[in-house]
Parts: structure tokens; C-alpha cells; sequence
């Protein structure tokens, strides 16, 4: 089992070094034709790019929300996709019956991904 | 007879109405969400769950739209955000994809009728997302749309089509690059580049942070909207589909079970309040952010 601990600045600011890794790699390319209009990064480059800074990793398939309010805080956008997000309520009244509850609900659900 | 029960469901759509606008009275009391977003999911099931012809469902569920359109802008709510169509949604079925585009083009040249919701309500409409991957007459429209309605200030619509936040996000760096780079060719060419383009001009550290996060969330499709204060899923789905991922970090997520065309005053009124219950912390986790 990997025990992976992500944090804020792998949300957002994470994003902003990748943009700066891919913008070296197109300058040292050497690339002198016109930017304008034509699509010069492809998804998949951008998720290497961010697994370079370290903003990228699995995507999780379910996102347990232990605090107030059913909220993602800011997980790094790329890896949240796809992903159920189910509030849990307060961290002190984590207990493993409302664990298998979560699981048991995820099982259960049904993705399309968009078709 | 007919006249009688007429004027009946006239004072009972009064009597409903008034309440509503109570019960708003009431809830203004506490914190009112600036920008409500919705993923109208559940079309095509309530299509079968009530038997109906294929895309019936759609059409109901664009008037259920309507109906919770009239109530955010009734309570104050600045900007709606609503999930008309995923750029994954191409992957469906050619006739599918065609008459969802007919609705979307028949209900865009509805909305932008005198009496529709848009004119009554002062709503400005933007289209976000690569509507370069729209057919002609789609993109058209909805190019149209967005400059009849530029004028209205008083609320503003976004309708995410073609849409996918990490779409949008890719967009939104590489026109960071873009603009970083014409920075860098103006530079060069008025002499005070100091070979900037070979990059041997720069520290390390700069070379880091060329562009910045100021930079990227200005070229997000849905820079002109603030960040959502409630984004609302019908049909129970916990997941947010590649929907405003960036912008939804201290978003209230709300799931209610009730199908699209099935949503009505309950739901929003839940929303509302379940909202303010925890907005305080919501609003701490923002400015700690």
C-alpha cells in the first residue's frame, strides 16, 4: 500500500511550474513558427509536465471529506476528474462503519465518463 | 366555469409566489452565494423513468433551468454557472450529439426574445469553453448571443459548452505562453533583449517562475465569473465530472438525489440554507488559502 500526503501547493501553484516546464521545453525546441491559434500542448503533456513538479500522481476514485462541509479544499484539479467525493462529517467521529457505508455507496455507483 | 378555474391557479401561482419571495425576505437575512454553478445531470434517465420520447427529458430539463434561473436571480445570486455540455459528450452518439446542438440552438434564439428570462432579469450571457470544437451555426449563435446580451450588468449567465476544466486549464497556460513569449520577442526585437530568446540572460530562479499563477487564471475560460459559492449535481452523482475543478477549492458541493427536470424550489431552498450553515468556515478556508 503507498501512503501519498498532497497538500495546497500542489493544487494550483503546481500547475503554474508546469506551465513553466512546458514553456522551456518549447523554447529549447527552437521552435520559431506562429503560436497563434494552432493547439501546441496536448493533456497528456501537461500531466507529465505536472508529474515532473510533483503535482501529479493516481487519481483517486474515492475522495473521503472528513470537516464541516463537503468541499474538496483544493486537490489538485488534475487528478479529481472523475473522482466521488463523499462528506464523512468530523474528523473525531471517524468510525469504521461509516467507512464500509462509503465504500459500500461506491460500489454502487454507475459512470458514463460523458457518453 | 373555464374562467373560474382560471383565475383560481392565478391566485394559487400568486399565493406561491408571494411565499417564495417570503421565504427569500427571510434567508437575505444571512449571507447570500455570489455564484451558484449546476451540473443538470439526469436527463436521460428521467426519459425512461417516465417513458418518454428520446430527448423529451432535455427539453423538460431546460425548462426546469429556466425555473432555477428565476429563483437564483430573484434571491440575488449574481452569477450561474450551469454545465450544458462536456467536451467528452462528443463521444455519444452522432444523432444524439445533433439534437442536443438543435436544442441548444433552439433555446438560444429563445433566450434572446424580449420577454425571455435574460431581458427581464438584465443577465449577460457568456459561452465558456473551446466553442472552436462547436458546429458553425452553434458557434454562431452562440457568438451572437454573447454580443446582444454584452450590454446587461445586472447578472451573468456562463453556459460551459465543450467544456472540461482540464481543457481549459491546458488552454489557459498556453495562452500564458503565448503571451509570454510575444513579451519576449518585443523585447528582443527593441534591442533590449540581451539574447533573452537563448534564455542565458535569466537566473535559474526567474526562469522558474516566467509565468505565473496571476497569468494562467486570467486565460481561464471562466475568468470573467468569481469562484463558485455552491455547486449543485442533481441526480446523487458525488463526482464533479471535470467541472470547474480549479475554481471550486472552497465551493459547497450538493448532491440531491432528485433527477434534472425534477429539481425545483426544495432543492434550491436546501441549498441555500445548508450553504450558510457553513459559510463561515468555507469563507476562513478562503482567506487562509
Amino acid at each position: 500500500m503507498t501512503l501519498e500526503f498532497a497538500s495546497f501547493s500542489d493544487g494550483k501553484e503546481a500547475v503554474a511550474k508546469a506551465a513553466n516546464v512546458l514553456f522551456m521545453k518549447y523554447l529549447k525546441s527552437g521552435s520559431t513558427s506562429s503560436y497563434q491559434g494552432e493547439q501546441i500542448f496536448t493533456e497528456s503533456q501537461m500531466g507529465e509536465a505536472l508529474k515532473t513538479v510533483g503535482g501529479n500522481g493516481p487519481e483517486p476514485d474515492l475522495l473521503l471529506v472528513y470537516g464541516p462541509a463537503r468541499c474538496h479544499l483544493g486537490f489538485p484539479a488534475w487528478r479529481i476528474r472523475y473522482t466521488e467525493i463523499q462528506h464523512m462529517g468530523p474528523l473525531k467521529s471517524m468510525k469504521y462503519g461509516s467507512l464500509i457505508k462509503a465504500i459500500y455507496k461506491f460500489t454502487m455507483v454507475q459512470q458514463n465518463y460523458g457518453k | 366555469m373555464e374562467r373560474i378555474r382560471e383565475r383560481v391557479i392565478q391566485i394559487y401561482g400568486n399565493l406561491v409566489s408571494l411565499l417564495q419571495k417570503c421565504i427569500f425576505c427571510i434567508l437575505s437575512v444571512g449571507p447570500i452565494p455570489n455564484h451558484i454553478a449546476f451540473i443538470m445531470d439526469g436527463n436521460r434517465r428521467f426519459t425512461k423513468k417516465c417513458k418518454l420520447m428520446e430527448g423529451a427529458g432535455h427539453k423538460i430539463g431546460f425548462s426546469a433551468l429556466m425555473s432555477m434561473l428565476k429563483y437564483c436571480y430573484e434571491f440575488g445570486v449574481r452569477y450561474v454557472t450551469v454545465y450544458a455540455f462536456s467536451i467528452e459528450n462528443f463521444k455519444r452518439s452522432p444523432e444524439e450529439v445533433q439534437s442536443l446542438m438543435d436544442l441548444m440552438l433552439e433555446k438560444i434564439e429563445e433566450i434572446l426574445k424580449e420577454q425571455s428570462i435574460v431581458n427581464r432579469y438584465g443577465v449577460r450571457v457568456i459561452f465558456s469553453g473551446n466553442l472552436k470544437l462547436l458546429s458553425e451555426p452553434v458557434r454562431l449563435a452562440a457568438e451572437r448571443a454573447m454580443l446582444a446580451t454584452a450590454k446587461n450588468s445586472k447578472a451573468v449567465l456562463s453556459i460551459c459548452v465543450a467544456y472540461t476544466s482540464t481543457n481549459e486549464i491546458m488552454h489557459a497556460v498556453q495562452e500564458s505562453c503565448e503571451e509570454k513569449w510575444d513579451e519576449i520577442t518585443l523585447l528582443n526585437s527593441s534591442g533590449a533583449g540581451y539574447g533573452l530568446i537563448s534564455l542565458g540572460g535569466y537566473e535559474q530562479d526567474e526562469m522558474d517562475h516566467l509565468i505565473k499563477l496571476t497569468d494562467i487564471e486570467k486565460h481561464m475560460y471562466m475568468a470573467a465569473a468569481p469562484d463558485p459559492d455552491i455547486i449543485i449535481r442533481t441526480s446523487g452523482e458525488t463526482r464533479l465530472s471535470n467541472f470547474l475543478l480549479w475554481q471550486s477549492a472552497n465551493c459547497y458541493l450538493y448532491s440531491p438525489s432528485v433527477l434534472w427536470p425534477e429539481i425545483g424550489f426544495r432543492q434550491f431552498l436546501w441549498a441555500i440554507l445548508n450553504f450558510q450553515q457553513i459559510h463561515f468556515y468555507l469563507d476562513k478556508q478562503r482567506k487562509q488559502s
